[in-house]
């Protein structure tokens, strides 16, 4: 049951009942209107056509009131009769004597008025008028109502004319009137009906459905069979659902590929946060490591310099043995400082085109054995067209080499075997190399610690905690990044990225140098000018080649250098430390090019600092023999060897 | 009118004694016309006339209403009749159209010549004779003198297709008894309220002929009326036209009329042919007087006439 409320809001009510009100006000006021204008005229025709017959009346009525012929009057009078409103006449002569009177009933009335009685009283005056040259015409049809008689007053016409039946016409008419109304509100109604019931019913589903559309249900659809406007609405409102239902699906993918996207974007910021404050932290590592190694170059120069001067001189197999152990944990501590400096990008780079599918290819081919014995499963799934890159394949292959090797250690531990799986593939301007093992995986909280300096999980005398740190190194200095995922107990994933660079237009080679190779001792007559800030270093150059034909002068430090330089002595070679208080190794450089020229192509540059960009971009440019400290009696030898001869 | 002649009919039956004897005896089929009360008084003088010359005559008296009417007419001429008596012109034109190989007597019957009837005077051709109502012209001056004595030019309406000649005749008349005829014809009914009007202001008064274009029913009521207005006496031929406002009239004596009609037909049945039977005149007139026409005049009306009168209208 539609509650009032509902009702009130309804289209029918609202429509319906407002147009079956009007109508039926305007029907009520137009059969107001309508019933006392037929009321109105009914009586004014009565009134006229009564009028008419009293002059008519009149008019016949002269010549019987000449004669005195009442026979005639009755005769006119019963005539009058015909007319069925006509209640009483009579004609009076002009001392109101009655002469005729005539009433279709048989009685005759005093002819007065009755207050309110429907009755009209009409009178006409008969006269007659000399017959003039007007003629008989005008005269005898003088008939309108009120005319204006002339003549002799022959007396009068009285008619009694009543209106019931008029009146009755009009209450006939009232009550048809009425009777229409009730119809056609009956009709009214039927209309209403049928309109709720066309256009309400489905208007109220439509309605119903916008309101489940708007509390969020997109499925609703309205089932009209109908093909009008109604049909068309619901089609229409079926198609607005359909293309919502379509829109928040769509808004929905893509909100949650917008979150998709965000938390993407938000995990690449965290990783590039992590990322920058890692590199920030392996910067200052590697800052720190690089002084270290600095300072450690010159006494392991020192030390490993005596070591192996003595395992020459010294044939005493006891004291060779200790000497040996001496010599073999200073080049340890060597190729601890070396690690550090590769690390640190201290070590020089050798970059050219490289394949980066055949450094993987063959640096695992060394581990083939390795990895058999231990069965672990190597598969590739290399992308043939990866184009060759700028790098140094030698670090590619110590990168490819550390992380082989860690996996094999993992894996190893597991005593179950495993599978390596290589992938590379080019990725825009980069080419991405995948290794994934399917080791016991990385724990999280040690994940963001495993590219740092001597971080390991292994046990002692299995690593030194550099391999990753040298990877990180590498690639860093490749321009690329590594990046490490994990699943414990089931995958771990390292992702390099290399920058695919082209072989710069204009190479060069000079600072490359490869180490002098250790000649036969005995030249003659050498002359070297040995510079260090360090005498121990000094003294150490200076016992190498003791017994041997070469004349060492030292200078401690660069200022001390320039006094031997001056004096025009002619040198064989010229060992210069490059790191040096006040007057340094780009000093000596400058000295010599300018002052003694030459002599420039017999300066050799010693040094342990590989970590100063600048420094490195200098020995570059000087195009002299690098002697990488701590360096060995034979690399010294070979490379004095080698400047000599220039 | 069906009640007046239904009663008209059962009077005459059942006073007709002879009625009763026998179909032997002549049948005389009475044919009336409708609307006048002189018919009826024609009727009783015809029957009162019958009943003395002829009794064994048996009549048959039906009104032409009701003769018309269910085949009633052709009913009674199957049954054997001898003679039709046709009072006023209806019944006369009926008579000539459904009964005209029998004697016929005509009466009340004011313009035979209208009907094609044999006129007084006129030897007939047919076996029709009659009484007429026309009057004599003499009379009716001599009459008009007496009532208006002032009068001297009468004027009158006529048509010379049908009236020519009595007009010529009462010409005469009028001046043997001092009097000017002053004559308007006219062609048609349409013409005579014109002509009417050209005439009035040269006369004293008017006098009727009984014309039938003349005197149709609506141009008598106008004549009467037009000569009220002007204030002109107007003498007419009968009865009628005095009750509707006619000053004066000489008329027929429908009783007499009757009585006479019922004389010729005695003879007719006792075997005189009806064409040797000339049609008459009325035997005896009647005056009748309009007082209150009169007034409007402003006639003085001796006492000798107002006695003389046989009806004077108003009736009281």
């Amino acid at each position: 049951m539609m509650s009032l409320r509902r009702l009130r809001r309804s289209l029918a009510f609202r429509i319906v009942l407002p147009l079956g009100a009007a109508l039926i006000a305007v029907f009520s006021l137009a059969a107001l209107v309508l019933g006392r204008t037929v009321r109105s005229e009914g009586l004014r025709e009565l009134r006229q056509r009564g009028q008419l017959l009293t002059d008519m009346l009149a008019y016949n009525a002269e010549l019987p009131l000449l004669a005195g012929d009442t026979t005639s009057l009755s005769a006119l009078l019963a005539g009058a009769a015909r007319d069925p409103d006509l209640l009483q006449a009579a004609v009076f002569d002009a001392d109101g004597r009655a002469l005729a009177t005539f009433s279709p009933s048989g009685r005759v009335g005093v002819m007065t008025a009755v207050e309110g009685a429907p009755v009209l009283i009409l009178e006409g005056a008969v006269s007659t008028s000399a017959e003039s040259e007007a003629g008989h015409e005008a005269s005898a049809f003088a008939l309108e109502p009120g005319a204006k008689t002339e003549g002799q007053i022959l007396g009068h016409v009285r008619l009694l004319v009543s209106s019931e039946r008029t009146l009755a016409r009009t209450r006939r008419m009232h009550a048809q009137i009425a009777t229409a109304g009730l119809g056609l509100l009956l009709v009214c109604a039927g209309i209403g009906l049928a309109v709720v019931r066309v256009l309400g019913r489905p208007l109220q589903k439509l309605v119903e459905a916008t309101r489940r559309v708007a509390a969020g249900d997109l499925a609703v659809r309205v089932e009209l069979s109908s093909s009008d406007e109604v049909g068309e609405l619901a089609d229409a409102f079926n198609r607005m659902a359909a293309d919502l239902e379509v829109a928040r699906a769509e808004v929905l993918a893509e909100r949650a590929e917008l979150e998709r996207r965000v938390a993407l974007r938000t995990s690449e910021l965290e990783r590039a946060q992590e990322t920058l404050i890692h590199t920030e932290k392996m910067s200052a590592v590697g800052q720190l490591v690089a002084g270290v190694a600095h300072e450690l170059n010159n006494p392991l120069t020192v030390v490993l310099g005596y070591s192996s001067l003595m395992l020459e001189r010294i044939s005493d197999p006891a004291l060779r043995r200790k000497l040996e152990s001496l010599h073999h944990a200073a080049e340890s501590s060597r190729k601890i400082v070396q690690n550090l400096l590769a690390f640190a990008r201290k070590q020089k780079v050798e970059k050219s085109l490289t394949d980066v599918n055949e450094v993987i290819e063959r640096t695992v081919e060394l581990r083939a054995y390795h990895l058999r014995s231990e069965s672990i499963e190597v598969r590739y799934e290399l992308q043939r067209d990866v184009p060759r890159t700028w790098a140094d394949q030698h670090q590619l292959q110590q990168v490819v080499l550390n992380l082989v090797v860690n996996a094999e250690h993992a894996i190893q531990d597991s005593g179950k075997g495993g599978t390596l799986r290589f992938t590379t593939r080019r990725v825009a301007g980069t080419i991405e190399i995948e290794f994934e093992d399917d080791g016991p995986g990385i724990p999280t909280e040690i994940r963001t610690r495993i590219f740092e300096p001597f971080f390991t999980t292994k046990g002692v005398g299995r690593g030194t905690g550099l391999g990753l740190s040298i990877c990180y190194g590498i690639i860093a200095d490749h321009g690329g990044s590594i990046q490490v995922e994990s699943e414990m107990g089931r995958w771990t994933r390292f992702l390099i990225s290399l920058p695919l660079q082209e072989a710069p237009v204009v190479g060069r080679s000079g600072g490359a140098v490869p180490a002098a190779s250790l000649t036969a001792p005995g030249a003659a007559n050498l002359r070297i000018l040995v510079i260090d800030d360090d005498p121990g270093v000094l003294r150490f150059v200076e016992d190498a080649f003791d017994g041997e034909p070469v004349v060492v002068d030292k200078a401690l430090g660069g200022r001390d250098a320039i006094s031997s330089l001056s004096t025009g002595r002619i040198y064989d070679a010229i060992l210069s430390d490059l790191r040096m208080p006040e007057f340094d190794g780009r000093d000596v450089h400058s000295f010599v090019r300018e002052h003694r020229p030459e002599l420039a192509s017999r300066l050799i540059l010693a040094t342990g600092d590989m970590a100063n960009l600048d420094s490195l971009k200098f020995m570059d440019d000087a195009g002299c023999l690098i002697l990488e400290k701590p360096f060995t009696v034979a690399a010294l030898r070979a490379a004095v060897q080698r400047v000599s001869r220039r | 009118m069906k009640l007046v002649a239904a009663l008209l009919l059962a009077w005459f039956t059942l006073g007709d004694p002879s009625r009763a004897e026998g179909a032997q005896r002549p049948r005389v089929l009475v044919l009336v016309s409708t609307g006048a009360a002189a018919y009826v008084e024609a009727a009783a003088g015809l029957k009162q006339a019958l009943g003395a010359r002829a009794p064994e005559a048996q009549l048959e008296i039906m009104s032409v209403d009701h003769a018309v009417a269910d085949s009633n007419l052709a009913d009674a001429l199957q049954g054997g009749a001898s003679l039709v008596v046709a009072i006023g012109a209806q019944a006369a034109r009926l008579a000539q159209q459904r009964a005209s190989g029998l004697p016929l007597v005509y009466a009340m019957v004011l313009e035979p010549a209208e009907l094609g009837l044999p006129c007084p005077g006129e030897t007939p051709t047919t076996a029709v004779t009659g009484v007429t109502m026309q009057v004599a012209p003499e009379q009716q001056f001599i009459a008009l003198k007496e009532i208006a004595p002032h009068v001297v030019r009468v004027g009158v309406l006529y048509d010379p297709a049908f009236s020519g000649d009595e007009v010529r005749r009462a010409q005469d008349a009028a001046r043997a008894n001092g009097l000017q005829l002053v004559p308007q014809p006219v062609r048609s009914e349409g013409d005579v309220l014109g002509a009417a009007r050209l005439l009035t202001p040269q006369v004293d008064a008017l006098w009727a002929v009984a014309d039938p274009t003349v005197l149709t029913a609506t141009n008598a009521r106008a004549l009467i009326l037009f000569a009220l207005r002007a204030r002109k006496p107007f003498f007419a031929m009968t009865e009628g036209y005095v009750r509707s406002g006619a000053v004066a009239a000489l008329a027929a004596d429908p009783r007499e009329v009757g009585r006479r009609a019922g004389e010729l037909a005695s003879r007719v049945l006792s075997g005189t042919p009806a064409r040797d039977l000339r049609p008459e005149r009325p035997p005896r007139l009647a005056l009748f007087i309009n007082r209150a026409s009169a007034t409007h005049l402003g006639l003085p009306l001796r006492e000798d006439l107002m006695a003389r009168a046989q009806k004077i209208y108003p009736q009281p």
